[in-house]
């Protein structure tokens, strides 16, 4: 099959950045979009130009290295598939295909369709961490989790951190990541202890970054690749709001830090 | 001191003045406390109906008139809410372009509703309605050749005679109806009182809720012109 690429070109961060016609010529509809991405770079670097950057890793859907916006969804037309695990099947031929990178101001862009998303690092530095005791790994069992509890907790560690939430969200608001991270951690008992604190913290860093506010809409939940549900937004509300009225700060808990 | 505690003791205040989520929480509060008002609002005017030429709901203006400490405390109370719904939204609107400073060349949003796509638009559109409808009925000063203190049916009915204001009216109520309609449901989000279980509840419920209120509402004007409530 022939596409027609309209990808964004962008040198660095401080270039201006455009919209560049490409042909994709004799795709094979079995390669992945990044596969068919790699071999019109071929034919780019063969003519002496500039290939399309755009970042990956894994190839397998677990990393969450790689993702752009296709016609104006993330991650492309399929549900809960990354940019590598969608193939050209789903394409027909004579499709003319929009690329561009996740827009936000909190994702700036590196070159074409990579954007760095430190901001989501530096949300997790924030509170994304449990207190454990380091050293021989505790008896199986001996800390009892609700089945119920431990599937939701894996639901949302399902969460690869790629960014398509902000991406697809009108408000460009990382709620989706961060209410993931929240609910991850604060549904297992080895969460409890920071649990006020977690919900406190992220959620600063996540204003801090300048991410919108969420509008309940469900634009992310559609594009997430690992199909987490808005759910967990609510439970981070839940839990910022209760923290926010509840939490004692540091000096006045007992034993805690100075 | 640590920078650790240093951190803390800024987020504190942080967190209850800047927090986009604080700042949702007192729309998504203020929300409910208006709609509450708008279900008394509705049961009271709905004496429209009473068939007695304005009896009941005469003695109901009179009797709601008649504690002035409590009218104006229910007063005072929906204006401020009226203002921080609208002074936080306006903050978070704002934020929504800060956060995307570039947009997309093209940008699939089918997964949002019509209702949540145009709360920007029937929120000032209601706004611009509760200003006229204080003017109109509360005050007296944009129909004054058919206001009569004291006489709500009459006033009322002599309003929704005319064409062009029921139906800016009934309008209005449309508006109301497709804010309800994202509003009453977003509420539970936002608070994070929502679960799997209920959430089907609370997106259905806010819909029949809506409908019902707009229909209601505009039964009013609608009657009024139907000549179903007459002088």
């Amino acid at each position: 099959m022939n596409l027609k690429l309209n990808v964004w070109r962008q040198k660095n961060r401080t270039d201006k950045g455009r919209m560049e016609t490409y042909q994709a010529n004799n795709v094979n509809p079995d390669m992945s979009f990044l596969e068919m991405l790699d071999v019109v770079n071929e034919d780019l670097i063969a003519s002496g130009k500039d290939p399309i950057a755009f970042e990956h890793d894994c190839r397998e859907g677990i990393c969450g290295s790689c993702g752009f916006v296709v016609n104006g969804v993330a991650h492309g037309p399929e549900p809960e598939t990354t940019m590598c695990q969608l193939h050209m099947r789903h394409f027909k031929d004579g499709d003319e295909l929009f690329l561009e990178p996740w827009r936000a101001k909190a994702f700036p862009v590196i070159k074409d369709l990579i954007v760095d998303r430190s901001a989501f690092d530096r949300i997790i530095a924030a509170g994304g961490y449990v207190s454990a005791n380091t050293g021989s790994a505790p008896d199986g069992n001996a800390l009892q989790i609700p089945k119920e509890n431990a599937d939701r907790a894996m639901d949302a560690a399902a969460c690869i951190g790629c960014g398509a939430c902000v991406a697809a969200c009108p408000n460009a608001s990382a709620a989706l990541f961060t209410g993931a991270k929240i609910s991850h951690l604060g549904l297992l008992p080895q969460g409890q202890a920071e649990r006020s604190r977690r919900a406190l913290r992220m959620v600063a860093q996540f204003n801090e970054e300048l991410f919108g506010s969420c509008t309940n809409i469900g634009e992310c939940e559609a594009v997430c690749p690992k199909g987490i549900s808005i759910e967990v937004i609510a439970r981070m509300n839940r839990d910022y709001l209760a923290a926010a009225l509840t939490d004692r700060g540091a000096k006045k808990s007992a034993g805690g830090e100075a | 001191m640590s920078s650790a505690a240093a951190a803390i003791r800024s987020n504190r205040a942080f967190r209850i003045f800047d927090a986009t989520i604080v700042k949702k929480a007192i729309v998504a509060v203020t929300g409910l406390v208006m709609f509450g008002f708008l279900v008394g609002h509705l049961a009271g005017n709905l004496q429209m109906f009473a068939g007695d030429e304005g009896k009941a709901i005469d003695a109901y203006a009179k009797f709601l008139k008649s504690v002035p400490e409590i009218l104006w405390t229910a007063r005072v109370t929906l204006l401020g809410c009226v203002f921080l719904h609208i002074y936080f939204t306006i903050q978070l609107w704002k934020l929504k372009g800060d956060a995307r400073p570039q947009g997309y060349v093209k940008k699939d949003n089918s997964h949002s509703t019509f209702t949540s796509k145009t709360m920007y638009y029937s929120g000032p559109m209601l706004f611009f309605f509760i200003v006229y409808h204080l003017l109109h009925f509360t005050m007296g000063i944009a129909d004054q050749a058919n206001y009569f203190e004291g006489e709500v049916y009459k006033t009322v009915v002599l309003g929704f005679q005319q064409p062009l204001i029921s139906g800016s009216y009934i309008l209005a109520m449309f508006f109301l109806c497709l804010h309800l309609n994202h509003g009453l449901y977003s509420i539970w989000q936002t608070l994070g009182l929502t679960s799997p279980r209920y959430k089907p509840l609370q997106k259905n419920g806010a819909a029949v809720v809506s409908i019902v209120m707009f229909l209601g509402f505009a039964s009013i004007p609608a009657g009024v012109l139907a000549g179903v409530i007459h002088l």
